[in-house]
């Protein structure tokens, strides 16, 4: 009877490992035997997201850059009239 | 060594070959384009001229991308019911060009930055205005309204209807009463534009499961709010003419385009098979731009109050 047990299919144990890794080991950067080489057209689209995201935080900086410039220029203007 | 993407997808996901446009796509371009409008004309129709014209384009664009930070919100939140309508499937969350979690990062970190922007260049009440605006197109409207009640573009109408009272607060520092005159009017006029887009959508927002006019209480009944809130736009919008915002260009205006406005959605009310609804929606649009930009030329022309 015992052997029969230990022969018996585990259904648990016998799946295949996931290939998504769990949150934990992506979390602490543990390799989890994956590998994924980008194409030409992913690695071109990737580089056309970074300079898009590199221009658009360059634009906000020039935003707050220039919302500091006229509002320095309102309050200076302001205190000249009134001295 | 496995390959994650092949062996999980067979083919390569689309978000790896996602586009900085998919990621503009969020932000509904269109309705931030009429966002930017009416601010701008609420800017332009608050008292005395604008003082610093740089600090207030710096506050037209915060508001767009306030409005652009919502609809990315919107877009995360309706990305399941959006993949079941033919008019939003090919949104970028649903074709999976934009991961969920992505366009919800995008929508809060806007948010926030819209918000700061406008603080620093339109003061402390538009940026609370707009965080109002926002939050409320995505909570109150998104969130609770739109999938439980049939008026929910009634009440959610308050947050496009926000852009020109921000504006105008950005350059005055306040929203006095005659600011929410310009609320008032695309308020009223939301429900006969939406109406008349869901009269013609019906199958769509059926099989998506919102219960917009038509799909709960008919299309007779729906023809019929219609033609009442036809009436109730068409006769308050000559009234803020009366104001110091407006003169008699907007008056003519809002006279002349009011009574086409009425004759279409008369004719609609009319029809057993809703003919003229569509041709109803796209005259709202052209109506609202119209009144917005006889304010906009009364102002710049000095022909105003």
């Amino acid at each position: 009877m015992a052997d029969e047990n230990e022969t018996a299919p585990n259904p648990v144990a016998d799946q295949p490992k996931p290939v998504t890794p769990s949150l934990a080991e992506a979390r602490e950067g543990l390799p989890t035997g994956e590998h994924h080489t980008p194409s030409p057209e992913e690695l071109k689209a990737r580089g056309r997201r970074n300079i898009a995201i590199a221009l658009a935080v360059a634009g906000f900086v020039l935003l707050v850059y220039l919302t500091t410039f006229f509002r320095l220029a309102e309050n200076l203007q302001a205190a000249g009239g009134a001295s | 060594m496995t390959d994650t993407h092949q062996a999980a997808f067979g083919e390569t996901p689309p978000h790896l070959t996602a586009l900085p446009a998919d990621y503009a796509a969020l932000l509904k371009p269109r309705v931030m384009s009429l966002s930017i409008f009416t601010a701008l004309v609420g800017m332009v129709a608050a008292p005395g001229s604008v003082a610093n014209w740089g600090l207030a384009i710096l506050s037209v664009i915060a508001i767009a991308l306030g409005a652009g930070a919502s609809a990315a919100l919107n877009m995360w939140w309706d990305s399941d019911i959006d993949g079941r309508m033919a008019r939003t499937a090919g949104r970028p969350i649903p074709t999976g060009k934009v991961p969920a979690a992505e366009a919800f990062a995008l929508g809060i970190v806007l948010s926030a930055l819209s918000v700061w922007l406008l603080a620093l260049s339109g003061g402390y009440l538009a940026a609370l205005l707009l965080a109002v605006t926002i939050g409320f197109y995505v909570v109150v409207y998104s969130m609770l309204l739109k999938r439980r009640t049939p008026q929910n573009i009634v009440i959610g109408g308050a947050a496009g209807a926000l852009p020109p009272v921000v504006g105008y607060a950005a350059v005055t520092g306040a929203a006095p009463l005659e600011a929410w005159l310009l609320f008032a009017l695309i308020f009223m006029w939301t429900p006969p534009h939406f109406w008349a887009l869901g009269l013609v959508k019906r199958e769509d927002y059926e099989a998506a499961g919102i219960p917009m006019m038509p799909n709960v209480k008919g299309d007779s009944r729906t023809r019929l709010e219609i033609l009442i809130y036809s009436v109730l736009l068409v006769a308050g919008a000559p009234l803020i003419a009366l104001s110091a915002m407006a003169g008699q260009v907007y008056l003519a205006a809002s006279i002349a385009l009011g009574a086409e406005f009425l004759r279409r959605a008369y004719r609609l009310y009319q029809s057993a098979d809703n003919n003229g609804a569509g041709g109803l929606f796209g005259f709202s649009i052209f109506y609202l731009f119209a009144l917005f930009l006889a304010l906009l030329v009364e102002h710049w022309g000095g022909l105003h109050g």
